[in-house]
């Protein structure tokens, strides 16, 4: 798979990529991340397991000699762990200046998705996936749960 | 020019050269004569922290002096083999490393805890496959290699895999993302990406010696 590079967009220009988010597939479930947020997207790679870290984080990658914490999203959302193949990406997000590598099943498209189109998250979600939602659109005939990047960050932060 | 020429201290006009769009070149080349160059080093040098200076002598010769602080600290280590992973452990904790030849060397207290007699001293066995969890076939301690580490008054020795050669590693702080999960305090001082780009966690002898 080749590499595709997002730059993170300076101040003045983020504006224009405001309700645009980046859709990817975990299972049959299309998700999406706000494209602000996404630096780049690269094929899964081995990573360097760290003792003591909870098992979502899977490990250390070099991208391009800056050390990077890879999550895998699956083990994350408590779902079943599934052999990684070459539409397996790895979708790197910053959050607070840090930047993460989050493993997807397969990366889908940029969606420009409008306001109008969202209606808030559930309120009892049961399954983790839900937790980490801040709405849900619905394009088409399909159902994009946009995730919240604060919240799903929230227990390594905290 | 914020100071009268004459104030200017040698160094300080040297360092001019470092500012942005400064260039004594009068044309722009193809790689060069923008000023941009000199900003991009000085810029990254003061991102991890550093200083640079200049001290030129015409006729005689330019000294760069780059500062960079301990973070970005080399290291010379032997590399160790666990499983799959490797680890990088400072050289100056080795005291020997060897094989074991006799498992009756090794004592085992009552609650499983195993320790070695080395010339009349008893260390505890550190096996790095179990406290790191890692997945290996060599678990027999005749099969793999023993590390003799020391740090201040207190000494173990450690048991991997085999060893891997020395490698001198430029030290790198874990990401801040994984702060929260005091990695400094289960014996890990930081990562190292190695030649080959693979990267390599490094080992600290005093923190293992506190933590077992």
């Amino acid at each position: 798979m080749t590499t595709e590079t997002l730059t993170a967009a300076p101040e003045e220009v983020r504006d224009d990529l405001h309700g645009r988010y980046l859709t990817f597939y975990i299972g049959d479930t299309l998700y999406g991340i706000e494209l602000m947020h996404v630096i780049e997207i690269i094929s899964v790679q081995p990573t360097t397991r760290v003792p003591g870290l909870p098992p979502y984080i899977k490990g250390l990658i070099n991208l391009r000699g800056k050390v990077v914490p890879v999550i895998d999203i699956r083990l994350k959302f408590h779902q079943e762990e599934r052999p990684y193949d070459d539409k397996t990406c790895i979708i790197v997000v910053t959050i607070d200046d840090m930047n993460v590598g989050l493993i997807a099943d397969a990366v889908a498209e940029v969606a420009d998705i409008d306001q109008s189109l969202t209606s808030p998250p559930p309120e009892l979600g049961t399954a983790d996936g839900e937790r980490y939602l801040r709405s849900v659109a619905k394009v088409g005939d399909r159902v994009i749960l946009n995730i919240d990047i604060q919240r799903f960050f929230r227990s390594d932060l905290g | 020019m914020t100071k009268p020429e004459a104030q200017y201290t040698d160094k300080e006009i040297y360092s001019l050269i470092l500012l942005p769009g400064f260039s004594t070149n009068r044309e722009v080349t193809e790689f060069s004569g923008r000023g941009v160059g000199m900003d991009v080093v000085r810029k990254n040098i003061e991102k991890v922290g550093g200083s640079i200076s200049i001290d030129s002598e015409k006729g005689r010769g330019t000294v760069f002096t780059i500062k960079i602080p301990l973070t970005l600290a080399i290291v010379d280590g032997m590399m160790l083999a666990v499983g799959g992973a490797a680890f990088a452990l400072p050289i100056t904790s080795i005291r020997q490393s060897f094989k074991l030849a006799d498992p009756g060397d090794v004592i085992r207290d009552t609650d499983g805890t195993e320790m070695m007699m080395l010339r009349g001293e008893c260390l505890p066995l550190i096996r790095l496959h179990r406290i790191f969890d890692c997945d290996t076939q060599v678990t027999d301690l005749t099969q793999g290699i023993l590390i003799q580490v020391d740090s201040g008054s207190r000494g173990a020795c450690l048991f991997a895999d085999e060893l891997l050669g020395e490698q001198q590693v430029v030290v790198k702080p874990f990401p801040s993302f994984l702060g929260k999960y005091s990695l400094k305090q289960m014996g890990l001082s930081g990562c190292s990406i190695l030649g080959d780009g693979s990267i390599s966690l490094i080992l600290d002898a005093a923190n293992l010696l506190t933590l077992h």
